[in-house]
């Protein structure tokens, strides 16, 4: 049986704890249909004013079964005592709680004055709604000092203590100030996700990994837990958050539940109060989103957490051991590759393990394949780049006739050439020939033994020049040349490049050490491989859904930037920077769709 | 024989003494000649630089030849080079050896033989075309050929 006493015994206090004893009471009995309440100020003194001329206020609570009602005056009970005491969110917190946990208590009257009338709040436990009484407004807006205060403490009911807040108009009126989070009288929180997140929407779907993949599972709960009740999803400050999202397709663009039209939806909670949502975000790089789950259609609910759209890549390091060496090459400027990808919001992570394999001179074409699968792990397939540094990977290509005028003993060409050395010793070229002409004999060709060429070199270019020495064969002078013809075997170097259709790329360091100076190796190298990455994921691309890259030039090389202090230029200069085009070029990319590239049969697809 | 390939051979086209720059030509030295669309389209070419053409076009030859396909049909053009090899970094022109004194570089003789249809990645349609090699500043004659179908 409640203390009734609590509610005082004085007179002088009696109005309020009566007025608001009996009013819910009374509200009760309407079956909880709070919304159509039918009850003015009049009525409610009227009913008091006849109790009283016969009956303390204790009888009356017995009498109208109103303890049942048991409302602790506790939040405020003088005039300005409110403002005084109690604003702080703790405080009330506190004091709700405390109200609350009174046995038999069932709710608590939250009373707000202004200098003209009552204005009572009452909260109700076992509905966990907290109900703005208006019994009798005056007309017009309210006043801005209750609606102020009662703001404030409605917020703090719902951030601190959960609950929402209801306006009860009076019946027939307009409908009063909504407060905030106003709703019908039931709160919604989101469960999941609530912080904040980046979400790799390239990534496949994982349970146990909700951040990866494109669409988020959102699941809001309403309290008190309440079947069937509908939940309003919609995206915050959509237009904000999407720089690009004009020109994403509408397939590429954040939507509900699958559809792509569906830019809001609805979902229906179960037994215990929850609904959930499919929500796929954009696909674009760096895009944030936020959810809110709210009872209406106002975004007056609760809000995820900010997802904030990325994708994730990794790739693989090998590196060949160098000639006649057990040390392996260099490759240890890819650690400053995906820094230069995080503008573009494109994860590249390292997978630690590196294999070293013997030195092979030369990787001839057709075998480049081969080569790289043998040491790609691929752990993590289809995502999963492979670098490879390997000595030389050149191209054997014509084998021409020279002819030189030889002046010198010994003679150094005055041109160099890319000899194709790398069958070993002096299978670079097939002959050599001499002429010793004379005025008697005309042409005399004859054969030089090969062991008196060599080559020089190689210079800043990779290129190397013929050396023949003549001693005891022939003396030829700038007055008395010796005319020489060869047949040497010339190769196509590459420096670096990408298998095209695999996830290997290739990273010639026996050539680029040649070509490159050393204080500039490392810079370039990682320009290098950074290029190449972004290659495996289709840039440079044309554009995008209504957004052609102005940058985009297809060069023999294939698709490259025509900005040639970009990345994607296609010679390597030190560049170390994507050019603005090619990073919106990549933030716009669908990279679910360029994973093909890095499928590899080491682990299925 | 598999195509490309830089062998002289007895379809290679030849310089007289003073002449440079590249030559190309069918089968038995023919500037029209028809294809069959499912055959090999080859043809055979040679060139010569001195030490000044050298400097233009680069040490790095083979990578230099531009071929020229165009299909009269449809009036679309297919390009291709002899090889393919990725450039690391931008080229520099070479600094030209020999002066007139003697000594140094003089002459280089080069051949190639490929297949069209694999060097330019071209569908095999039937119709008429041109080809035309160049190299530098130096351009081949402009090789003319009609592609018909297979017999059935």
């Amino acid at each position: 049986m409640p203390n009734i006493k609590e509610v005082g015994s004085e007179k002088g206090t009696f109005d309020s704890g009566f007025f608001a004893a009996y009013a819910l009471k009374l509200m009760r009995e309407s079956g909880g249909d709070f919304e159509n309440l039918e009850m003015g100020q009049a009525e409610v003194y009227a009913a008091r004013d006849a109790f009283l001329k016969n009956s303390t206020r204790t009888d009356f609570l017995e009498e109208t079964d109103a303890a049942e009602f048991l409302l602790q005056l506790d939040v405020c009970d003088y005039y300005g005592e409110w403002t005084e005491q109690i604003r702080t969110p703790e405080i009330l917190s506190e004091r709700i709680g405390n109200c609350l946990a009174r046995e038999g208590a069932c709710g608590m009257m939250l009373l707000v004055m202004d200098d003209s009338n009552h204005w009572v709040s009452i909260l109700t436990r076992e509905e966990n709604k907290i109900l703005v009484y208006d019994p009798e407004r005056a007309g017009g807006e309210p006043n801005a000092e209750w609606v102020e205060t009662l703001t404030f403490a409605t917020n703090v009911l719902k951030e601190k203590n959960g609950v929402s807040a209801l306006i009860v108009p009076k019946k027939g009126s307009a409908q009063s100030t909504t407060l905030a989070g106003a709703s019908n009288g039931i709160g919604i929180e989101i469960v999941s996700p609530t912080k904040n997140r980046n979400q790799y929407v390239n990534l496949d779907a994982d349970e146990a990994h909700p951040e990866h993949g494109r669409v988020v599972r959102i699941t809001a709960k309403v309290a008190p837990p309440k079947a069937d009740k509908k939940v309003h999803w919609s995206i915050v400050d959509e237009d904000k958050n999407c720089p690009y999202r004009a020109d994403l397709t509408a397939e590429n663009q954040a939507h509900f539940a699958g559809d792509s039209a569906k830019k809001s939806d609805t979902s229906q909670t179960n037994a215990a109060g929850e609904a959930s949502i499919d929500f796929s975000t954009s696909i674009c790089g760096g895009d944030k989103f936020t959810v809110c789950a709210s009872l209406d259609k106002t975004q007056s609910g609760d809000k995820t957490g900010e997802l904030t759209v990325w994708r994730r890549l990794w790739y693989e390091v090998d590196t060949m051991k160098k000639r006649n060496s057990e040390e392996a090459f260099d490759l240890s400027a890819h650690r400053d590759v995906p820094a230069l990808f995080k503008d573009m919001f494109l994860d590249w992570v390292y997978e630690e393990k590196q294999e070293h394999p013997d030195n092979i001179w030369n990787i001839k074409d057709g075998h480049c394949d081969e080569f790289a699968d043998k040491y790609f792990d691929a752990n993590k397939a289809p995502f999963q780049a492979h670098v490879l540094a390997v000595d030389h990977q050149a191209t054997l290509t014509i084998e021409a006739e020279t002819l030189w005028d030889a002046d010198a003993n010994p003679y150094v060409a005055d041109l160099s050439f890319p000899y194709y050395i790398y069958d070993g010793g002096k299978s670079w070229v097939s002959k050599i020939e001499y002429n010793l002409w004379s005025a008697a004999t005309g042409d005399d060709w004859r054969p030089l033994p090969l062991d008196r060429i060599s080559l020089t070199g190689p210079d800043q270019k990779g290129l190397r020049a013929l050396k023949i020495d003549f001693t005891g064969i022939a003396n030829p002078t700038p007055a008395n040349t010796i005319e020489v013809r060869t047949w040497p075997r010339m190769a196509e170097e590459s420096g670096a490049f990408w298998l095209l259709g695999t996830p290997h790329i290739f990273v010639c360091m026996g050539h680029v050490q040649e070509i490159i100076l050393k204080a500039d190796l490392k810079k370039c190298v990682t320009g290098i491989i950074a290029h190449e990455l972004a290659h495996v994921v289709a840039m440079v691309s044309t554009g995008s859904g209504g957004w052609t890259n102005p940058s985009y030039v297809k060069t023999e090389g294939g698709p490259h930037c025509r900005d040639p202090t970009c990345l994607m230029f296609e010679f390597r200069d030190q560049q170390v920077v994507f050019c603005g085009d090619c990073k919106r070029a990549l933030r716009m990319t669908d990279i679910r769709k360029k994973t093909g590239n890095l499928l590899h049969t080491k682990r299925s697809a | 024989m598999d195509f490309p390939n830089f062998k002289q051979c007895s379809d290679s086209p030849s310089f007289a003494d003073e002449e440079l720059g590249i030559k190309a030509a069918f089968k038995s030295g023919a500037a029209k000649i028809g294809m069959v669309a499912d055959d090999r389209w080859l043809v055979f070419g040679s060139l010569r630089l001195d030490a000044e053409g050298l400097a233009e076009v680069g040490s790095s030859v083979a990578s230099e030849v531009l071929i020229i396909l165009t299909y009269w049909e449809t009036r679309s053009v297919h390009l291709g080079r002899l090889t393919k090899a990725a450039p690391s970094a931008r080229r520099q022109r070479t600094v030209g050896g020999g002066d007139d004194s003697g000594g140094g570089f003089r002459l280089m003789d080069a051949y190639f033989n490929l297949d069209l249809k694999a060097t330019c990645s071209v569908d095999p349609h039937p119709g008429h075309y041109w080809v035309v090699f160049q190299l530098g500043k130096f351009v081949s004659q402009v090789l003319e050929f009609e592609v018909v179908a297979p017999p059935a």
